[in-house]
């Protein structure tokens, strides 16, 4: 996966679901079930946000080295 | 409900304890950040944990309940971008602390910055905001202890949680935080579920339907534009606030960070729920002293006694397991970098009175204030927030200014407590929005004007694998 595509459905496709998509949506009339269509679209972004990641993590960085890190807390202290 | 409560309550000090084995001697990084040992599923549940406060399970459908959609729309959407956001930033995080062997926000600053003004503007900044979070959940803890009609004054039950939540530091730090973490994290959920569920079954389908369409508002072109402003701040905000650096740097490696942000918008299944909660005691006209009792009314109202005591023990874990993310941001903020010099001993031994002092100073200003948990959330990002391109510049750029930095933070902050002060009409955007946009401008004009010496940014350095740790 090219970083483009993964900056793609990792950031560009959940926050375009979100902004301007719900407020535009709110304005609507139509509700089903009476609950505005805004909150059902809403509600939906939540298991799309889960899928756009677990796509990035599957196709790219669960391919790439993990990093493990020392660190020197002791560092810090003065 | 209180034998079902006082148990619940009694089997989270026992998963403190338990929290301890192996773990006897603490160093001061032990007992902040866990040594940075925590794997994916420990760190699941300690950032859903620090994630959903009392402000969630109260404060979402008392939202609703007094101001109707709106409030759901940018709750949940900061919530869930946030997780996207993390997902990307959190490593990148995660890398610069083990880098520069921080436990807290303001440690990157010093490191990477070399300078102890910055380091101690970010922390006076962080302070100052994060004194409110400590009160919103104080009044969450008095709007559910009181439902369990004790003899006792509201002032004493809150103080009870107090000693409470400090006993959970006191037994191992961020480690107790993140096993008590464990059993919020199911009760909460489990609380929310059986809520929703029954107001639907008491309800009706049909009927929950009418009620929805009856509190539905247009929103105007001010409740869109705060919607919006609101989301982006906030999506990015909570990724820098003080307790989610401190639960990001318990990680053991880069990817137990990015393993668990995929699965934590799933937990945001509560929120139909949540919703659901709201709508119905809307509907059915239920009568509530304050909106933030909502959630606890409808329960009190469908649930058989021992069930409404394990919502109420979720949701005072709830505030327990905020309370000690918070302290143990906080404690550091004084004894390492307000305060310097101290040995890590020292430090945690002070951390725990600063830690002590905070819980009480928060428990007094409960007692004395009255506001929206929602409105108190807000405030909080207003000013956290303003660290924001500090941080990018520490992760993406080269050349920024620590002066800058500071000049920006100061002049963000200042901004956006005159506009949320004075009630400066600003066309519905977030107060703390106008303040980032302003920080934003000083920092990438002092960059652009008189670049500052160039520093190597996180995002550059490429890190060596310690050579015991395996490499996939």
């Amino acid at each position: 996966m090219s970083p483009f595509l993964r900056y793609t459905i990792g950031i560009a496709v959940p926050f375009l679901s979100v902004i301007p998509t719900v407020p535009l949506l709110s304005h609507l009339e139509f509700a089903p079930y009476g609950v505005p269509l805004a909150l059902w679209w809403l509600f939906g972004c939540i298991p799309l946000a889960s899928l756009c990641l677990a796509v990035c993590w599957f196709a790219h960085d669960r391919h790439q080295p993990d990093e493990f890190i020392e660190a020197d807390y002791d560092a810090g202290e003065r | 409900m209180t034998a079902v409560f006082l148990g619940l309550i009694a089997f989270s000090l026992v998963l403190a304890v338990l929290s301890k084995r192996g773990h006897a001697q603490q160093k001061a990084e032990d007992f902040f950040v866990a040594s940075g040992q925590f794997r994916t599923i420990l760190f699941f549940f300690l950032a859903v944990g620090e994630t959903y406060s009392i402000t969630t399970i109260l404060g979402y459908p008392g939202g609703i309940y007094a101001k109707g959609t709106g409030t759901a729309i940018w709750f949940l959407g900061y919530i869930l971008l946030a997780f996207v956001v993390g997902y990307f930033l959190n490593p990148l995080i995660w890398r610069a602390g083990r880098i520069h062997g921080a436990v807290t926000l303001p440690d990157l600053f010093r490191r990477h910055y070399e300078s102890r003004a910055l380091e101690l503007a970010v922390t006076v900044a962080s302070l100052i905001f994060l004194v409110p979070l400590g009160t919103s959940q104080f009044l969450g803890l008095e709007t559910v202890l009181k439902q369990l009609d004790w003899a006792v004054s509201p002032w004493m039950l809150t103080s009870l949680a107090g000693v409470l939540a400090f006993i959970y530091i006191a037994i191992s730090g961020i480690r107790a935080s993140a096993y008590v973490a464990v059993l919020k994290d199911l009760l909460l959920i489990a609380s929310v579920l059986l809520a929703g569920l029954a107001a639907l079954a008491h309800w009706g389908v049909a009927h929950a339907g009418a009620a929805f369409a009856h509190h539905i508002a247009t929103p105007t072109r001010e409740d869109d534009v705060f919607a919006i402003t609101t989301i982006l701040l906030q999506s990015v905000g909570f990724c820098i606030v003080p307790q989610t650096c401190a639960y990001i740097f318990t990680a053991r490696s880069a990817n137990t960070v990015r393993r668990a942000q995929i699965t934590m918008p799933l937990y945001m299944v509560m929120f139909p729920f949540l919703t659901l909660v709201a709508y119905f005691a809307l509907e059915h006209g239920l009568a509530v002293k304050a909106p933030n009792e909502v959630f606890l009314s409808v329960a009190h109202l469908l649930l058989p006694a021992p069930v409404v005591g394990l919502v109420m023990a979720g949701t005072v874990l709830s505030a327990l397991v905020i309370l000690t993310g918070i302290c143990l941001a906080i404690g550091p903020l004084v004894s390492r970098n307000l305060v310097p010099g101290l040995t890590g001993d020292q430090q945690r031994r002070w951390s725990q009175v600063v830690m002590a002092l905070y819980l009480l100073l928060s428990v007094i200003g409960a007692a004395k204030s009255s506001q929206l948990l929602t409105t108190i959330n807000n405030l909080f990002y207003f000013g956290i927030v303003q660290s924001l391109p500090g941080v990018l510049g520490i992760l993406f750029l080269r050349r920024m200014r620590p002066l800058a930095i500071i000049a920006g933070l100061v002049a963000g902050d200042a901004v956006a407590i005159w506009i949320f002060e004075l009630k400066i009409p600003v066309a519905g955007i977030n107060a703390g929005f106008i303040g980032l946009l302003v920080n934003f401008a000083i920092v990438f004009a002092a960059l652009y004007l008189s670049p500052g010496r160039e520093r190597t940014p996180i995002i550059a350095r490429r890190p060596r694998a310690a050579p015991d740790f395996p490499q996939r």
